[in-house]
């Protein structure tokens, strides 16, 4: 096993490994750790001057109209408290649209507006919001409420994805997302987030929505996790969320894939959402994706991502680096060992 | 991980290593040097409660002598004129002039203590020859408080079968008689004069020592109250009283609580012959305080002055050679790289959620000028603050900027509040905030409020008690004397520290937290 660390530190943990138990299971089964993900991962694939690519969603959102990716239409931008005067000319035309921060993370400070009702907005929850609230909600953006490090930022509006059909049996609230981790352009590992009653209709596990891992190969979801507990079904639908198949599973993988090519950055994680009438919408990218999809698939990144260091895959296309992921996935798949080796000879 | 970079790691190790042999075993450096055992920095504090347009307040100073030698003496008298005079052959303070409510007379010095021969008292000795009775009939006579001459005491002397022809017996006697049957007492059971202590047999320690005087003097053996205070590694403590009587050409120690077999203890001699040590004229009360602390820093002058006066490069090089006020910067500026280090070890070997990078750092540095106790009560109650002011706030609907404002003021208020609290109380420990802790309070509550906002109040809980817990670690190494002192000594010790950091940069296995968070696979599957 080649760890990457020396000596004195390999005995250190080896002790602390002996006093927690059963030795080096973590690393059997393939998991990623925070300091194998920032260190062999982020740091050597990642410039960190493509890092703003990302965190600024106009920029995101500029690179996918440039390359042909679907995303959600931009209405309009509030670049500075001045503007705010214009706010009603801007949100004028639209009865439905969402607000967020340009350099917002994990989902905060979106305000999703359903409807119109004479001169105020129906949020999702069916509250209303007059000119002033919504006024003050985005200056409140703009003096950094939500963003990364607490700097000013901008409020973009844009369009309100619809539900998919598809998923109204299994989410709640909100719209659901896929995460796909892709590494060197080929995806790696895929989970579908499922809003729920507890997540307050938000995509986000931490506040309590469904994570559920999807096999990259099919498409179908084989395993599903909230707040770290097993579940088989929604807990406020009742339906399952296993053995789910995601609709429009190749275009998903051809957004997450293409978006690696677009931004040069050799490990993403890709939101993809699912818009009842466009389809798939690139949503968000994210140069520090979180370890948590592995626990969604009870998968661990390292089989998947081992496997990729050692091809290369600059000269594919996209379509080959899809079959690419599908075979991997299939190879991982059933023995759910991490190092088989046939995939990769194949492929190399 | 790269070959090289462990040999560029070794290597700083393998430097630091020789470096500091080299100094240990040629230049003769100590890598733990004991405190010098005979330094004291010694404080006497006066309060003064009541004061009048004019008061007067008089108080021993401790003087040199045959068992301390005193030195580097400040004082601080809140502009009350304040001199010192002789009396007796004691040394007095006098402090006059028109003092605010509460203020403090503060004297400040250094003693060395010096070694005094203790011997066994003689078997037995004869009666004083009266030419020694003349010379040293100052400390034969009765006194206002020591009522040698009374009937009672003789009385009481014959009881106890004590006879004049032997003064070292009579000395045991007494002395086995006070400690044994005079019972001790705080002091405030009445008179504490030498009859009344000895009718009553109780007494506190003063009363005692005087009962003791008394019963010598009776016997015909020269012998004084003495006041002072017994020596602690740190603290303070309050003025005690015992006997010296003198036999066969010199004075013996006699604590009147204690047995004679008992070994004496260290002690600062603040006054000898009876006397109160404070007097306060035209002040409704007036406390002394005495607090010592055993000086480390002697040490380090010691260290100052050889490497000053060497000529060898290394010498020169050293840390040493920075002026004072510079020197006492770098001691704590040398350790936090090993802060640094508890933070890289706490976050990345174990996983511990912080505020920032360096904000337990800066914690801990807080804490050590502000104390602990104080610091985590202050930081206790900046969190609730950030937690308060986000459910109020969140209402009134404030923007970014005015909100941590809003939040600062509160906070300093409170601050303000704690610190009258303090002076209430009557706090012995100043409750000094510099400005520094107050400077990482408002960064605190600005990164609190952002994560409360940002990830949660769940998640925001995390953060503090993980920033806490590193800080509270990194504490613990910068506030360690014995490190201190060490790396400023040998600061190429930080050659290590860049070496650990080099490996730790390059450790991509699992943190302590991640074998919970990935539970599942180790067991195979999750729980439902």
């Amino acid at each position: 096993m080649s760890f990457g660390w020396s000596t004195p530190f390999r005995s250190l943990v080896s002790g602390a490994r002996e006093l927690l138990g059963s030795p080096a299971t973590l690393r059997a089964r393939g998991v990623l750790g925070i300091n194998a993900r920032n260190a062999r991962f982020i740091s050597p694939h990642n410039p960190r001057r493509l890092f703003p690519l990302v965190d600024d969603k106009l920029k995101s959102k500029a690179l996918c109209r440039a390359h042909g990716i679907p995303s959600p239409d931009l209405y309009g931008v509030v670049d500075a408290h001045g503007d705010l005067r214009s706010l009603r000319t801007i949100l004028e035309p639209y009865r439905e649209f969402v607000i967020k921060p340009v350099r917002g993370a994990m989902g905060n400070g979106v305000l999703v507006v359903m409807d119109r009702d004479g001169d105020s907005w129906v949020k999702a929850s069916g509250a209303l919001v007059d000119e002033a609230a919504m006024r003050h909600y985005v200056s409140g953006i703009l003096s950094g409420l939500y963003s990364l490090a607490g700097n000013t930022d901008r409020a973009m509006i844009e369009y309100r994805v619809k539900l998919h059909p598809t998923f109204q049996a299994i989410s709640y609230g909100g719209v659901p997302d896929v995460r796909v981790i892709v590494f060197k352009g080929v995806p790696a590992l895929a989970m579908l987030r499922l809003p729920t009653r507890r997540s307050d209709g938000r995509a986000n596990l931490h506040q309590g929505a469904i994570a559920a891992g999807i096999d990259l190969a099919t498409g179908r979801s084989h395993h599903a996790v909230q707040s770290n507990r097993l579940v088989e079904i929604h807990p406020d639908t009742g339906n399952r969320v296993i053995g789910f198949e995601v609709p429009a599973w190749e275009e998903i993988l051809r957004i997450a894939a293409k978006s690696a090519e677009m931004t040069g950055l050799g490990y993403l994680g890709v939101d993809v959402v699912l818009d009842a009438h466009l389809g798939p919408l690139l949503l968000e990218l994210n140069a520090r994706p979180g370890l948590a999809i592995q626990i969604s698939n009870l998968q661990g990144l390292l089989g998947p991502l081992e496997m990729l260091e050692r091809v290369d895959t600059s000269r594919l296309d996209t379509e080959a680096r899809i079959d690419l992921a599908k075979r991997i996935a299939a190879e991982l798949r059933p023995a759910r060992r991490p190092f088989p080796a046939p995939a990769l000879e194949r492929a190399g | 991980m790269s070959s090289r970079l462990i040999a560029v790691a070794v290597s700083f190790v393998v430097c630091a290593v020789a470096l500091i042999a080299y100094k240990v075993v040629v230049l003769g450096y100590e890598l733990d040097p004991k405190p010098a055992p005979d330094r004291w920095s010694i404080q006497m504090e006066a309060k003064l409660v009541g004061p009048d347009e004019k008061s007067r307040v008089t108080f021993f100073l401790p003087a040199d002598g045959p068992s301390q030698r005193i030195y580097d003496e400040r004082v601080s008298s809140e502009g009350m004129r304040f001199y010192i005079r002789p009396r007796e052959g004691n040394r007095v303070a006098v402090a006059v002039g028109k003092p605010d409510d509460g203020s403090r007379l503060t004297y400040r010095f250094s003693m060395q203590t010096l070694p005094v021969q203790r011997a066994e008292l003689p078997r037995s000795l004869p009666a004083l020859g009266n030419a020694e009775a003349q010379q040293l009939a100052e400390l034969l006579a009765p006194e206002e408080a020591i009522q040698s001459d009374a009937d009672a005491i003789q009385r009481l002397l014959r009881e106890l079968e004590v006879r004049k022809e032997d003064r070292a017996e009579a000395l045991r006697r007494i002395h086995a008689f006070v400690v044994d049957d005079v019972e001790t007492t705080d002091g405030h059971d009445g008179a504490q004069d030498a009859l009344a202590v000895l009718e009553r047999e109780r007494g506190g320690i003063h009363g005692k020592a005087r009962a003791e005087v008394a019963l010598l003097r009776a016997v015909g053996i020269p012998a004084r109250v003495v006041a002072g205070v017994p020596l602690a590694e740190r603290g303070a403590s309050d003025v005690v009283h015992w006997v010296e009587a003198r036999l066969d050409g010199r004075f013996w120690p006699l604590d009147p609580t204690r047995h004679l077999h008992t070994p004496w203890d260290e002690r600062l001699v603040l006054h000898v012959g009876d006397g109160v040590a404070i007097d306060p004229v035209g002040v409704e009360k007036a406390s002394l305080q005495v607090s010592m602390l055993r000086e480390r820093e002697a040490q380090f002058q010691i260290y100052q002055r050889r490497i000053q006066n060497s000529d060898r490069l290394l010498d020169k090089l050293s840390l040493y050679s920075l002026p004072v006020k510079t020197r006492v910067l770098y001691q704590v500026l040398l350790l936090v790289p090993l802060g640094a280090l508890v933070v890289a070890v706490f976050r990345n070997l174990i996983g511990v959620p912080t505020f920032g990078t360096f904000m337990p750092i800066l914690v801990s540095l807080a804490f050590r000028e502000s104390g602990v106790g104080w610091g985590l009560l202050l930081f206790g109650a900046v969190v609730a603050v950030g937690y308060v002011g986000r459910f109020l706030l969140d209402r009134a609907k404030l923007l970014m900027v005015p909100r941590l404002s809003f939040l600062l003021t509160l906070v300093i208020l409170i601050i303000a509040g704690m610190m009258v609290l303090a002076e209430h109380l009557g706090s012995d420990k100043a409750f000094s905030i510099a400005l520094f802790p107050i400077v990482i309070i408002t960064m605190t509550i600005e990164r609190l409020s952002i994560a409360i906002v940002e990830e949660g109040p769940r998640n925001a809980a995390k953060l503090v008690v993980g920033t806490f817990i590193v800080a509270l670690f990194g504490y613990w190494v910068i506030a360690s004397d014995t490190l201190q002192h060490f790396v400023f000594t040998f600061p190429e010790v930080h050659l290590v520290t860049l070496a650990v950091l080099l490996l730790l940069g390059r450790y991509t296995g699992y943190r302590l937290s991640e074998w919970t968070r990935f539970r599942a696979f180790r067991t195979g599957s999750l729980q439902p």
